[in-house]
């Protein structure tokens, strides 16, 4: 089994329990197939690769948070600055957005799809970073203003009255109700009538 | 360029006196004929009214009868001199074309039906080579959360297939301020003077790209033209009641067009979609006034189309319907419920447009419009209280006054056929008009062999039309029924919501629906049935339609609703439309496409109902596009409160169930919320977590994440 014999660089953490170790790798693992690192390879390096970094970090000390959330923490971290690099983003620009606009950039030109193997690492191709920089979602074009204001209608005179009518229709439920009676009334009185006749 | 006229004012006015001497001539016959059988040496009260309702009545009929009699022989004949599409033939088209922004407002809709629709609009453009001179716009105004990500997903994604970035365009307002006339305006004011056209489209309309191109032409041609309004057919229904609506619509649509712009040429209507509007007079001229009771809420027009076509006209530009031009297409409302609750918001719009019949503003021919639109719906509580009025008429004749209408006097004496055989002619006439346009439409399609068969043939074509209109007679007294209630409620001041509309998808309404709907036609029907058959078996059998169909309204409602009828009837090669039996190339792909939407795996059972609102929060690039749209709208904004703290707080520990659609609606409009959401839900322990996160974490992790949206992949 020559294969065994080749030198592997290998992580084994050396602080915290197994369990939370593996819990960190499960989260660290669903949250980059959420951004489309569709390659079992790579993800599985980045993911040992982000552990890593994350163990160096906390080496000797008492960490704040549990280790998957100190993990995503770290891929965070890594993002923006793999965005920051790819995308030419000024230093201090607001992580939140940085994210926003790199992710953008990377759906708009199916960077994980295209480049399967470039999620994360710092040697990005040229044609990924153009792809990206071209990236643009234009919603809508320039807004060139324009005034659309109704002009009045001359409705004449009778539904100016009726106007009037109605509103006050409308504010007196009794008026309303009576005039349905006295229709009502009228229709019996013309039926009492009629059935009266020769 | 020299601007054309098809018609000389004096070619115009010939044709409406002679359009209207017909309609009144026809409508004075037969007045007389009911005036001879009501006439028993005078007429009483109850007969008078019997006589003007009939009369008011029989106008819209002989409307009718004229219009498709004129427009068969227009067709017939092939040769119109007011046929829009014969301004092309004649010309050479112009060869440089304006831009046109082709705009697609939207509200709650079937976000695959939607862009799917735009995607087979967009490649058909495509191919004519004029893509340059489109823009397209979805104009949003959804109110349900999961649309809202459903449509800028399906946005993102479609321009990524179809590479339409800064091609087609998404908004979405925050307010829905005046409905869908509202949002028309809104574009009208942000990115209206950069255009000089725009076609309007519904959320199911699609239109093919020689149909849109030579829509800009016409307008081009015609620089008086203000509206150019494309006929729309009814195409891709799937219920036997959406079927039978197509069919009629396809085979007797034409020849009623083709009347139609027989008599209003230049000072035509608009349907609402469908339609090329001139920008600049538009944005001038059509600004919707409020309702004059403006003092009551919500007192903005609902119907805006009809009113938006007088202020043209008003304006003094022309509205033109161009018939015939192909590639115009619609869907249909595919139960007669989902028909009601359509017709339910066109009729309190239509009665709204009173409000301008007498304004002197108002040219005659959009009065008259406007009237007809009113008349639509206002003759269903007439027909029904003409019906009353008959009923009691022979229940005073034959139980107190011994009055019959055997009397022989007027035309019954010259023509010495009695009252009776009078009333008979008088019937069966009414009923072969009503049946005449039916047969005129498949008269054209029967004379060649080659235009019946994407019909069916000739055989099935006319078994169809024989069919339809026994639906028709079935489905009418339900019409009625429901209008009336419909006028009944507007002069009540009843409000109308509005939503969005059931397309199409399942097969059938519920028995519970059906019921719901039609328990009250059903007692009616039995009532005034045994009322009729109580008076005199004869006169029981003269009613017998009406009575059937109201009766048997629930099961026939719920029959009509089917769509797996409405297959068998298509393997049949019953109510077979063009559109059907040779596709064009937009509606099949269409099909294509959303057959492989379907087939797309539902999200789990409990995550379905803000399926939307998880993508949005834990999918990085569905919150990215958000953000980002949302960033665009909100530069110089900064929400930050309590409030949102304790929403995010509450979506987070509680899951988002919890929350109102208003409140779920203030989140997702606020970036920073947003943003801060998806990275809470990636940090935060599982512990500490709704059970609802845990689980669309899950889903996210076992199924596939595609496809993020509903369009086809």
């Amino acid at each position: 089994m020559d294969l065994l014999l080749e030198p592997i660089e290998t992580f084994v953490p050396t602080w915290g329990s197994p369990e939370e170790w593996n819990s960190a790798y499960e989260k660290l693992e669903s949250y980059l197939r959420a951004h489309e690192v569709d390659s079992h390879l790579h993800r599985a390096h980045i993911t040992t690769l982000i552990l890593r970094r994350v163990s160096r970090r906390w080496q000797g000390q008492t960490p704040p948070e549990p280790l998957a959330t100190l993990a995503i923490e770290e891929a965070n971290r890594l993002l923006n600055e793999w965005f920051s690099l790819i995308m030419d983003l000024p230093a201090g620009a607001n992580a939140d957005f940085t994210a926003a606009d790199g992710r953008v950039a990377l759906f708009l030109c199916d960077g994980s799809l295209r480049w399967p193997y470039a999620f994360l690492t710092p040697h990005v191709p040229n044609e990924l970073k153009t792809a990206m920089r071209s990236s643009l979602m234009r919603a809508g074009p320039e807004l060139q203003i324009s005034n659309m204001v109704p002009r009045p209608i001359d409705l004449g005179l009778i539904p100016e009255f009726a106007d009037d009518a109605m509103d006050r229709l409308n504010r007196s439920p009794i008026i309303k109700a009576l005039i349905g009676w006295l229709i009502f009334l009228a229709i019996l009185t013309y039926l009492f009538w009629r059935t009266r006749q020769p | 360029m020299i601007p054309v006229k098809l018609l000389s004012s004096a070619q115009k006015v010939r044709r409406r006196i002679l359009f209207f001497s017909l309609v009144l001539l026809l409508t004075t016959l037969a007045s007389w004929v009911m005036a001879d059988i009501l006439w028993r040496g005078g007429m009483n009260s109850c007969e008078i009214a019997i006589q003007i309702l009939f009369t008011v009545l029989f106008l819209p009929v002989s409307l009718g009868v004229v219009q498709a009699l004129t427009g068969f022989f227009i067709l017939w004949r092939r040769r119109d001199a007011s046929r829009q599409l014969s301004l092309l033939e004649k010309m050479d088209p112009p060869v440089e074309l304006p831009v046109t922004a082709v705009v697609l407002p939207i509200f709650n809709e079937d976000v695959s039906r939607v862009y799917e629709g735009l995607r087979a609009i967009y490649r058909s453009v495509e191919k004519t080579g004029n893509l340059a001179n489109f823009d397209f716009f979805i104009l949003s105004d959804s109110n349900d959360p999961n649309k809202w990500i459903e449509e800028e997903m399906a946005w993102a994604e479609l321009c990524k297939q179809v590479h339409g970035f800064g091609r087609i365009f998404y908004r979405k307002r925050k307010i829905a301020l005046n409905r869908k006339s509202g949002n028309i305006s809104d574009f009208c004011r942000r990115w209206g003077s950069k255009y000089r056209y725009m076609v309007i489209l519904d959320a199911d309309s699609v239109m093919s790209g020689d149909c849109l191109v030579k829509l800009a032409q016409l307008m081009e041609l015609q620089p008086q033209a203000g509206i150019i309004q494309a006929a729309p057919v009814q195409s891709m229904s799937e219920s036997f009641f959406g079927r039978v609506m197509q069919f009629a619509g396809t085979l007797y649509g034409p020849i009623f067009q083709a009347g139609l712009n027989f008599w209003q040429a230049d000072e035509g209507n608009y349907w609402g979609h469908n339609a090329i509007i001139r920008l600049a007079p538009f944005i001038e001229h059509c600004a919707l006034p409020d309702l004059p009771a403006s003092k009551t809420p919500r007192a903005k027009f609902m119907s805006h189309d009809y009113v938006e076509a007088a202020l043209m006209r008003r304006a003094g530009y022309e509205v033109w319907l161009a018939y015939g031009l192909g590639g115009s297409y619609e869907g249909g409302p595919p139960t007669l419920t989902d028909m009601a609750k359509r017709d339910r918001r066109w009729c309190r719009g239509n009665f709204q447009h009173s409000w301008l019949m007498l304004s002197p503003h108002v040219r005659p021919i959009n009065r008259l419009h406007l009237a007809l639109g009113i008349m639509s719906y206002l003759s269903s509580p007439l027909w029904f209280f003409f019906m009353l009025l008959g009923t009691m008429q022979f229940v005073l004749a034959s139980r107190f006054t011994q009055r019959t209408f055997d009397a022989d006097v007027g035309l019954s004496k010259v023509l010495d056929i009695g009252g009776n055989r009078l009333a008979i002619i008088l019937f069966a006439t009414t009923i072969s008009l009503l049946f005449l346009p039916k047969l005129l439409g498949l008269l054209l399609i029967l004379r060649h062999k080659q235009e019946a068969k994407p019909f069916g043939g000739r055989l099935r074509a006319t078994v169809s039309v024989v069919l339809e209109h026994l639906t028709s007679m079935l489905i009418t007294p339900v019409l009625m029924l429901f209008h009336s209630r419909f006028v009944l409620g507007v002069m009540a001041g009843q409000e109308v919501g509005w939503g969005s509309q059931r397309r199409g998808g399942d097969d059938g309404i519920e028995w519970g629906e059906a019921i719901e709907a039609h328990w009250g036609h059903t007692i009616i029907g039995a009532v005034w049935g045994v009322l009729a058959w109580w008076i005199n078996p004869a006169f029981f059998w003269w009613m017998s339609p009406i009575f059937i169909g109201l009766v048997c309204s629930i099961p026939f409602s719920v029959l009509l609703s089917k769509t797996s009828v409405g297959a068998a009837l298509r393997r049949t090669g019953l109510f077979m439309t063009p559109q059907e039996s040779c596709p064009p190339v937009e509606l099949a792909e269409l099909q294509t496409n959303l057959d492989a939407c379907q087939q797309h795996i539902p999200p789990l059972e409990p995550l379905r109902k803000n399926y939307g609102f998880m993508q949005v929060v834990i999918d990085p690039y569905v919150n990215a596009i958000h953000i980002s749209l949302l960033r665009r709208r909100n530069k110089h904004r900064r929400l930050d409160s309590a409030y949102f703290t304790q929403l995010q707080n509450r979506v987070v520990t509680e899951g988002p169930d919890v929350l109102s659609r208003r409140e779920q609606m203030a989140l997702l409009l606020n970036p920073e919320c947003m943003a801060w959401l998806h990275e809470q839900i990636w940090l935060i322990p599982p512990e500490k977590l709704a059970p609802w996160w845990m689980t669309a974490l899950r889903q996210y992790n076992i199924l596939e994440s595609k496809p993020k949206t509903a369009l086809y992949l």
